[in-house]
């Protein structure tokens, strides 16, 4: 770059610096120190600083009955976003509830609920809700399998969990595969659907 | 306090006189087609017609808008004459809207679509323009090298990534979209690499500056 003359060269200097702070200041600001680059990053970084709290649900279950997160109060709930008819993630998720249902009977953590949201809630009836637990050989007591009674009550979920849902190319739908913390009405963290903290959280509850 | 002399010839706009008017209308057309909301779903709806063409087209903008008006050429000649800090700006603003992050607020957020139809124009065309002119000519090369690595990298992330970057965008589009940056930084290396080898291409036009100086002197004898 050519020079400027020596009195506006230190304005210029200043200014050139000035600059570079804001363009960092912004960065580090947005990326949450240089960690956060997507929005599932962000979205988890944003839950586990400020907890959202969540409307009361209302869900109906594989055997048609209606149930709100009010009447989950007290437990712990792992919650997760699943559609009956996807071929991939969602049938692996099935599996890891299945085993964690089973460590939560081996503990005797009653105070924690697996909850199963579906996002297909036209599609998933009841019926084909129980199917999914009967492939997955899942038990009826400590996993909630259920659909949100209307699209309205869909989309509130989505917008209080920041939850991003697209259409792929084969007639699903591709989602965030994570489990969400549901503590006292509150979303209160995002993890991996394989992450051991959530068998940590398991064996570390209070039998009751 | 004295004003600086002036160190740099002022641009050249004997040709950018001639397009203003179209390029002015071009400039609005672009701006109010990012923020109609149909018009700006349109781009948005795949990730290669958003990061791949508006995104550059919003550049693209700004860039024209620098060189149609000699207003803001002259303003920037009093506040950043090396443009270092136009560099710095618009490095900033590519490093921010490279983000997947951003990428997907942007389609989501009516607030961040609106900083993207500001910003984007401003702070990558208009400033990198600004710099790559006051630059020096290692510092284009450096600056030409930046910009050629960044395509090769964000071809190979999107290529490589075994997750999905976007939210909003399906992971077999992601990798369409690295498909496509690879295609292009592999031509960028190619033809650069040609013109090293074998120079510049359009020899015509090179040798227009001769014809027209050779010129001259007839047009003054007549």
């Amino acid at each position: 770059m050519p020079a400027c003359s020596t009195v506006s060269k230190q304005r210029y200097f200043l200014q050139a610096i000035l600059c570079a702070g804001f363009a960092l200041g912004v960065l580090l600001w947005r990326t949450n120190g240089f960690s956060n680059y997507t929005y599932e990053s962000a979205r988890r970084a944003s839950i586990n600083k400020s907890p959202t709290a969540l409307s009361d649900w209302q869900l109906q279950n594989e055997s048609g009955e209606i149930i709100s997160l009010s009447s989950l109060q007290g437990k712990r709930l792992l919650v997760n976003f699943i559609f009956t008819r996807c071929p991939t993630i969602c049938q692996a998720q099935g599996s890891r509830y299945q085993q964690l249902q089973h460590r939560i009977a081996e503990v005797g953590a009653t105070n924690i609920v697996l909850l199963s949201v579906s996002i297909d809630p036209d599609y998933d009836t009841p019926r084909r809700l129980q199917s999914y637990r009967e492939i997955h050989r899942g038990k009826p007591g400590g996993w909630q399998l259920t659909r949100p009674v209307s699209q309205q009550q869909l989309d509130t979920i989505i917008d209080e969990t920041g939850l991003r849902i697209i259409a792929d190319d084969i007639g699903g739908y591709s989602h965030s595969e994570s489990i969400h913390l549901v503590k006292r009405g509150k979303l209160v963290s995002i993890k991996d659907w394989d992450s051991t903290s959530l068998d940590a959280l398991i064996n570390n509850a209070d039998p009751t | 306090m004295p004003t600086p002399p002036e160190i740099y010839p002022p641009l050249t706009l004997d040709q950018a006189d001639r397009t203003t008017p179209l390029a002015g209308l071009a400039l609005i057309a672009l701006f109010a087609a990012n923020l109609i909301p149909s018009a700006a779903h349109w781009f948005e709806a795949s990730m290669i017609r958003h990061m791949l063409v508006q995104l550059p087209l919003l550049a693209i903008a700004g860039a024209s808008l620098l060189l149609t008006s000699e207003p803001l050429q002259q303003m920037l000649q009093k506040i950043d004459p090396g443009g270092i800090c136009a560099l710095i700006l618009g490095t900033g603003c590519m490093l921010f809207w490279m983000l997947p992050l951003h990428l997907d607020l942007a389609t989501t957020d009516p607030w961040f679509r609106l900083l993207k139809v500001t910003t984007v124009p401003l702070g990558i065309g208009l400033c990198w323009l600004w710099a790559f002119q006051r630059s020096s000519l290692l510092m284009k090369i450096l600056i030409c090298f930046e910009g050629w690595a960044s395509i090769s990298r964000l071809a190979w992330i999107y290529l490589e990534s075994p997750q999905q970057l976007c939210s909003s965008y399906l992971i077999s589009e992601q990798q369409q979209a690295g498909t496509i940056l690879l295609v292009v930084s592999v031509a960028i290396a190619v033809t650069a690499s040609l013109w090293g080898l074998f120079g510049r291409f359009d020899t015509a036009r090179v040798n227009q500056p001769q014809s027209r100086q050779s010129d001259a002197p007839d047009q003054k004898s007549e």
